[in-house]
């Protein structure tokens, strides 16, 4: 069974073969994931060390009866009911400047989804000099400024998303949409980079 | 005197100055940057203080903010 019936045979070809890094498995990282099943990738490396919290379900693709799970097994189980022959390599682990250059290493694109604005730059970072395509995202929290939240190109294969001043805060919490904006953003730029369509 | 095209202006700079230098003079309130030199990307891990900034080099500072 194909999810995604409306691709061509061509980008059927590309989105199946590929293999899509995701660091971090939150607001970000579950929703991309989400996204990218739907939209036809299959293989797919990521990393949490985290378990499903209550207050997670304002946000992250993850169900109350699921609170307290690994989200490394918790969103294994969500895509394959999305799609059952997903080839997942989810690590239950903290991903450092050691570690993350070599599990991504065979990654065609990773995306960046953690919450902590210093993993972020780890992140990035660490595979500044890889080659690996990176997407990332940087300020996402509170509500409405939609159209502030925009993909920017720095180097030759950074891509950021966000407003890039909306950071968390005791004031400016995380909600669905608008860090649901960012995740399909980092989504449809992985995508456009795989299949080579514009921005 | 040199300059350096910070975010798209133009930016006055010391002879011989280091990128550390220049980011903690004219940019200290920007923390977490992902810093784009002349293309390539760094982070504040990276040895800043190492790096001399030259005239017309391009510089763009890109804050990390937390959420996700």
């Amino acid at each position: 069974m194909e999810v995604n019936p409306y691709l061509t045979p061509q980008q059927r070809k590309i989105l199946e073969h590929a293999r899509i890094g995701v660091a971090g498995l939150g607001g970000l990282g579950s929703n991309v994931l989400c996204h990218l099943v739907r939209a036809g990738v299959r293989r797919f490396t990521a990393a949490d060390f985290d378990v499903v919290a209550a207050s997670n379900l304002n946000r992250q693709f993850f169900f109350a009866d699921q609170v307290g799970r690994k989200k490394t097994a918790a969103l294994a189980e969500n895509l394959r009911r999305i799609d059952p022959e997903l080839e997942l390599d989810f690590r239950d682990l903290k991903l450092t400047g050691e570690n993350t250059q070599e599990l991504f290493a065979d990654c065609d694109v990773v995306v960046e989804a953690f919450d902590k604005a210093d993993a972020k730059t780890m992140l990035i970072g660490a595979l500044a000099n890889s080659g690996i395509p990176v997407v990332a995202a940087s300020g996402l929290a509170g509500f409405g400024k939609s159209n502030d939240i925009r993909v920017r190109k720095a180097g030759k294969k950074l891509y950021l998303i966000g407003d890039l001043v909306s950071g968390i805060s005791p004031e400016l919490a995380p909600a669905s949409p608008r860090v649901g904006i960012a995740a399909a953003m980092e989504a449809n730029t992985v995508i456009a980079l795989l299949l080579g369509e514009e921005l | 005197m040199p300059k350096v095209i910070l975010n798209g202006k133009e930016t006055e700079l010391a002879e011989g100055e280091t990128l550390q230098s220049f980011l903690r003079s004219r940019k200290p309130g920007v923390k977490n940057p992902i810093i784009e030199w002349n293309g390539k990307i760094l982070t504040e891990k990276d040895p800043l203080e190492t790096f001399t900034l030259k005239d017309g080099d391009t510089l763009n500072l890109f804050s990390m903010v937390g959420g996700g």
